[in-house]
C-alpha cells in the first residue's frame, strides 16, 4: 500500500514536472547532475534531452546529441543549427560503424533530417549527432550554453545543451 | 447449546494428537493448501537449486569475439606512450591492456567508446588497478604525445596512450588488423579518420585474446575484463 503511495506521488511529480518543463522550457536547475529531464516544445515540435559529454583541455570539436519530435506540427526538416558562445560552427553529422568495425563519419542525407509530422530524429552516440566545431575551451561537467535549431518552416527553436559527463 | 456442543477448536486440538485424520475438524481443510505449497514449492526450490548450480558451473559467456588461437600481442616499442618513452607492452604483463585505436579530435565514437571504458573499469572496484586502457593514435599528423595525454586523461585518469609517426603507426595497426584512412573534411581545415573502433584485449599472458565491437556496453565489457583477470 505504500508503493502504491509512492507510485501515485511520483506519477504526480512527474506530471507536475513535465507542465512546468513545458511551460518555462526547464531552465535546468537540477543540481543532481545526471540525466535531467528536458523537454522544450513550441508549436508542436519538441525538443528533448539535449547533451554533450565533456571535452579534454586542447580538444575544440564536440557532439551534441538530442531528440526532436514533430509532434503536431506540419512536415518540417532540420535545416541548421547554431551555439555562438561555444561553436564556431555546428553541424549534423553522423557516425557509422560497418561489419568490420570500422567507423567513419560520411555526409548526411536529407531523408534523414526530415521531420514528418508524427516523426521524430533521433540524435545519440555512434549515430546522427550535430557536430561543435572550433570550440573556445573544454566543455566541464556541468556546463550548460544554448543551442538554436533551425527548420525549414517552423520557427527556430533555442534551448539548453547539459554537458553530462556520467553518460 | 454451548454446553452441549464442545467448541470444534477444542475437539481438534485433542483429536490431531490421536492422529485420527477423519476426526479433526480443521486438519482436512488446512491440508489441500499445505500439499499444494509442497507440490509447487520443493520442484520449485529444486529447480532454484539446480538452476543456480548450472549457472554457477557454466563457463562465462563472453560477450567479445574470443580468439580461438590466441597469440601473442604485436610489439608496440616503435610506438611513443604518454610518459614519453617507448611503449612496452611486456609491462603489463599479469594484468589485462585494453587496447583502441581512435583520435583526439574524433567528436562521437571515440568519446563514447572511452566513456564507456572508463565506466566498465569504475565496475571493477578493486581489480580496476590491473585493467590498463591504451589509446592508440589513427592520427599521428595531429595527435602530439601531450595531445594524448590530456585527452585520454579527461577519460579516466589511469588511461595510457600512444603516438608516433605515421610509418609507426601503419605498420603497428597493420599488426593489430586495424585499418584507418582519412575522411570527411571537418570544418575550415580539419577532417574526420575512418578507423576500426573494436576494442581488443590483451590478456594477463600477453596474447591477443577478445575483440568487442564499438557499441559493446560498459556492463559488458566488465563482466568480460572480470574473467580475464
Amino acid at each position: 500500500m505504500t508503493g502504491a503511495v509512492v507510485l501515485r506521488r511520483a506519477a504526480g511529480a512527474v506530471a507536475f514536472s513535465t507542465a512546468v518543463c513545458t511551460l518555462t522550457a526547464c531552465g535546468g536547475d537540477d543540481a543532481e547532475g545526471g540525466a535531467a529531464f528536458e523537454e522544450v516544445v513550441e508549436a508542436g515540435m519538441a525538443v528533448t534531452d539535449a547533451w554533450a559529454r565533456p571535452t579534454a583541455p586542447g580538444i575544440d570539436t564536440g557532439a551534441i546529441y538530442l531528440a526532436v519530435e514533430n509532434r503536431d506540427a506540419p512536415d518540417d526538416r532540420i535545416v541548421a543549427a547554431s551555439a555562438p558562445d561555444r561553436c564556431a560552427t555546428v553541424v549534423p553529422h553522423q557516425t557509422v560503424v560497418d561489419d568490420d568495425g570500422v567507423a567513419s563519419m560520411p555526409g548526411i542525407l536529407d531523408d534523414e533530417l526530415f521531420l514528418p509530422q508524427g516523426g521524430s530524429v533521433l540524435m545519440e552516440p555512434l549515430g546522427l549527432h550535430l557536430m561543435c566545431l572550433g570550440m573556445g575551451g573544454p566543455l566541464e561537467d556541468g556546463d550548460r550554453f544554448e543551442l538554436t535549431v533551425a527548420f525549414d518552416t517552423h520557427d527556430p527553436m533555442t534551448f539548453d545543451v547539459a554537458v553530462d559527463g556520467d553518460r | 447449546m454451548a454446553t452441549v456442543t464442545p467448541p470444534t477448536g477444542d475437539t481438534s486440538a485433542t483429536t490431531i494428537d490421536g492422529g485420527d485424520i477423519a476426526q479433526s475438524g480443521g486438519a482436512p481443510r488446512r491440508r489441500p493448501g499445505r500439499l499444494a505449497a509442497m507440490v509447487i514449492g520443493v520442484p520449485l526450490l529444486v529447480a532454484v537449486v539446480v538452476y543456480g548450480l548450472f549457472m554457477w558451473l557454466q563457463p562465462h559467456a563472453y560477450s567479445g569475439t574470443v580468439m580461438q588461437a590466441p597469440t601473442a600481442a604485436p610489439s608496440r616499442e616503435e610506438l611513443t606512450g604518454i610518459d614519453g618513452q617507448p611503449v612496452d607492452l611486456a609491462a603489463y604483463r599479469g594484468d589485462v591492456v585494453v587496447v583502441y585505436f581512435g583520435y583526439t579530435y574524433c567528436p562521437d565514437v571515440c568519446p563514447t567508446t572511452l566513456s564507456m571504458a572508463a565506466r566498465a573499469r569504475e565496475q571493477l572496484g578493486g581489480d580496476a588497478d590491473r585493467v590498463h586502457v591504451m589509446m592508440v593514435s589513427v592520427d599521428p599528423a595531429r595527435d602530439t604525445v601531450e595531445r594524448v595525454r590530456d585527452y585520454v586523461a579527461a577519460f579516466d585518469p589511469s588511461f595510457l596512450g600512444a603516438t608516433g609517426d605515421l610509418a609507426a603507426v601503419e605498420r603497428v595497426a597493420a599488426t593489430y588488423g586495424v585499418f584507418f584512412a582519412e575522411g570527411q573534411p571537418l570544418g575550415d581545415d580539419g577532417y574526420a579518420v575512418d578507423h576500426t573502433a573494436t576494442l581488443m584485449a590483451i590478456d594477463t599472458d600477453g596474447k591477443l585474446r577478445i575483440v568487442w565491437p564499438t557499441d559493446v556496453t560498459a556492463d559488458a565489457l566488465a563482466a568480460d575484463l572480470g574473467e580475464l583477470l
